[in-house]
């Protein structure tokens, strides 16, 4: 183990501790193993992230180390169906996949999913992949994709201890109409790894809506990985709601490659962990191919959410969007850290970035940084983002309609989200999210002008 | 004896921690009585309506507004809102993502419940809608927009009028509901104040134009000037100010 000496106590017990967990999550498919074999090398070789580097500049993962408990890998727990059916949205309840403290569960899962034209195979299934040779073929070229030169610590400590995650796969020229739903759930107080592959072969089209639920009432730590192959013309869209109890922590890792005319559809819905990181990673390897990332994150009392994004243009003729939105009262902080890297010969480059907040009070801090990187010709890019209150007039304009105060300020927070909440696939997640939202609200709101106190 | 709507006595009123705006206010309106004020830009006009609906920018230092036997300063926006006090905005705003219909439901179901009376289900508050959309010539579609966004300047007068017919209030004031209308929607403006007015209400209008009193006759017309009502008249003042310019107060007040 290289250098551990210079690091603190508590980060070479983490790392130890991975070390002695990992053997015994090791995978009965031979080529997950190896490459979970080489995951636990980066694990000691990368050590735990340091505020020295750019991209953990913002984030304390102190408490990570700090409450890092008993770094337990639960075993699926029960689950009483009853909270299945209370997560659920009912316009997927035929379209479930679930998995528990990272492990997916077939039984809880919807049955009817085996008669759609899609493979979910699990990752410690080897006799499953015994009859799936094409899905043995897409495990081999992409799970763990290049893991031998894996910069994130905590995606390898993912591969490493991950046991039971799955692929979800859906064959070429396959649209499937209905969304399906994903819930991974924590239900004890550890560090959940959850893992999946998704790929879309030639001209596939699917639409997922994922939930994060945490339900420990003690600190857990959820580590999610999914990795995303998108096929010469295929759609994707992708719904993910960050609906934690708030004593989680979510680590959420997507890494996405888009290739020839593919069209990936991102929506993050940071509503509730006590803090969260996202790393997201979309790489357009082919022309034509198009990404368009949107997300919200609505925080209150000390919590923390950070948005570290990287969109890499790296082939002609791509197009790609970004629009986070975020509303931050109390003492919470927000980190959007965005880039869009226009590599050489990507001529025809499209790209656009945007963050907009709204600072809710005195103490609330968002550190945004839009960020671009040009080395083609013939490229439009534009990026920006802005910090501000809600507006004094608009608030007035409500009230001079007979709108109580709170209201009026309820009413003006969700219309910023609103065009985000917009892009959510399913109507009644769209309607749990807007409560979520006001769940969330401080409504000692602050706006441009407090000192014009309305009595 | 006719009901007193608004008295205001010996207003004064400033931009908080700025310039005084309003300078000793004078102005009583009658129930059934439509007044028009009218003035040099800056003299105030705009400030008065916001100052009577309760703009949180601006403090009255001295004077009152006796609204309905009530005083406005003791008030919140919303509060004289509910009791029947509406102005209609010179730029009314745009609020994305909030439907226009549910908006205007909102602020029907305020009032109903502010004045202990039944709120409206809504069903039988599309009824309500759709008659008052006809006095407007507006389209049904109006209300499945979001207030405003998008609207050009002539549909957002009319929406502004569609919430007054809506909401009945009491007084209304017009804060250059003219500006930025083609003939055709200030036809459809005025046919909205004309279907408002009757015996029980009373309109105060903020204007720089002759054209819109033509179709809305006013019983007293007002010219302010650096914050207080200098003189007033009959309707025929303001042709007379129209042919003429705001020089004739020279001439009337020396």
């Amino acid at each position: 183990m290289p250098n551990l000496a210079e690091r603190n106590k508590n980060e070479i017990e983490f790392i130890e501790q991975i070390f002695r967990a990992s053997s015994s999550m090791l995978s009965r498919i031979p080529n997950i193993r190896t490459r979970q074999e080489t995951a636990i090398k980066r694990v000691t070789e990368l050590g735990f992230p340091q505020k020295s580097s750019e991209d953990w500049k913002y984030y304390d993962s102190q408490p990570i180390l700090e409450n890092f408990f008993t770094l337990d890998i639960c075993e699926i727990n029960k689950l009483d169906k009853e909270i299945i059916r209370k997560h659920r949205f009912p316009e997927c309840s035929e379209n479930l996949l679930v998995t528990v403290n990272g492990h997916f569960s077939k039984e809880l899962s919807s049955t009817s999913l085996a008669n759609k034209n899609i493979s979910i195979i699990d990752f410690n299934d080897p006799e499953q992949l015994k009859t799936h040779p094409q899905e043995e073929e897409i495990i081999n070229q992409y799970f763990a994709y290049k893991i031998n030169q894996e910069k994130s610590f905590f995606k390898a400590c993912n591969t490493a201890l991950m046991s039971n995650g799955f692929l979800l796969s859906v064959p070429d020229d396959t649209e499937i109409q209905e969304t399906i739903q994903i819930l991974h759930f924590s239900n004890e107080s550890c560090f959940n790894q959850t893992r999946s592959l998704i790929h879309l072969g030639k001209n596939a089209k699917l639409k997922i809506i994922v939930s994060y639920i945490g339900l420990a009432n003690n600190h857990f730590v959820n580590n999610a990985v999914v990795e995303l192959i998108l096929s010469e013309g295929a759609y994707f869209k992708l719904d993910k709601i960050q609906d934690d109890t708030q004593q989680g922590i979510l680590l959420y890792d997507l890494y996405a490659r888009l290739m020839k005319n593919s069209n990936f559809e991102y929506n993050s819905l940071d509503l509730k962990a006590n803090h969260s990181r996202d790393n997201i990673k979309v790489d357009l390897l082919e022309p034509g191919a198009h990404s368009d990332l949107s997300g919200f994150y609505i925080l209150n009392k000390d919590r923390k959410a950070h948005n570290i994004i990287k969109v890499n243009h790296l082939a002609p003729n791509c197009t790609s969007n970004q629009l986070y939105k975020g509303i931050i009262s109390d003492s919470a902080r927000a980190e959007f850290n965005g880039e869009i890297n226009v590599s050489e010969g990507a001529n025809g480059t499209n790209a656009t970035q945007l963050n907009k907040n709204l600072l809710l009070s005195h103490n609330a801090h968002i550190d945004s940084r839009p960020q671009l990187s040009i080395l083609a010709d013939d490229v439009k890019c534009s990026h920006g983002s802005t910090v501000g209150e809600l507006d004094e007039d608009e608030i007035f304009y409500l009230l001079s309609r007979g709108i109580k105060k709170d209201d009026a300020l309820a009413m003006l927070t969700l219309s910023f989200c609103e065009e985000i909440i917009q892009k959510v696939t399913i109507d009644s997640a769209k309607q749990h999210i807007r409560n979520l939202t006001l769940e969330n609200l401080d409504t000692k709101i602050h706006t441009a002008n407090t000192v014009h106190k309305l009595k | 004896m006719t009901e007193t709507i608004l008295e205001v006595k010996n207003l004064e009123a400033n931009l908080e921690d700025g310039d005084k705006i309003l300078k000793g206010l004078n102005l009583t309106i009658k129930a059934g009585e439509v007044h028009a004020i009218m003035g040099p830009n800056g003299s105030g006009k705009s400030t008065l309506s916001k100052i009577l609906s309760g703009h949180p920018a601006y403090k009255v230092s001295s004077g009152s507004m006796n609204f309905l036997g009530q005083d406005l300063n003791e008030l919140e926006a919303n509060e004289r809102a509910n009791l029947g006090l509406f102005l209609a905005f010179q730029y009314p705003l745009e609020i994305a993502g909030v439907n226009n219909l549910e908006f205007l439901r909102m602020a029907y179901n305020s009032k109903q419940k502010y004045q202990g009376l039944e709120e409206a289900d809504p069903l039988d508050f599309d009824d309500l809608v759709e008659s008052k959309l006809e006095i407007l010539s507006m389209k049904n579609d109006f209300l499945n927009r979001n207030l405003n966004e998008g609207f050009s300047g002539g549909e957002k007068k009319k929406n502004e009028i569609l919430q007054m017919l809506i909401l009945e209030p009491k007084l209304v004031v017009l804060d250059e509901i003219d500006s930025g209308l083609d003939i055709d929607a200030l036809k459809a403006v005025a046919n909205g104040i004309n279907a408002y007015k009757n015996a029980g209400n009373a309109i105060l209008m903020i204007t720089h134009y002759q054209r819109l009193l033509d179709y809305v006759v006013p019983d007293q017309v007002h010219v302010l000037s650096e914050g207080r009502i200098v003189l007033s008249g009959k309707a025929d003042l303001a042709l007379e100010l129209e042919k003429k310019g705001y020089d004739i107060l020279n001439a009337k007040l020396s």
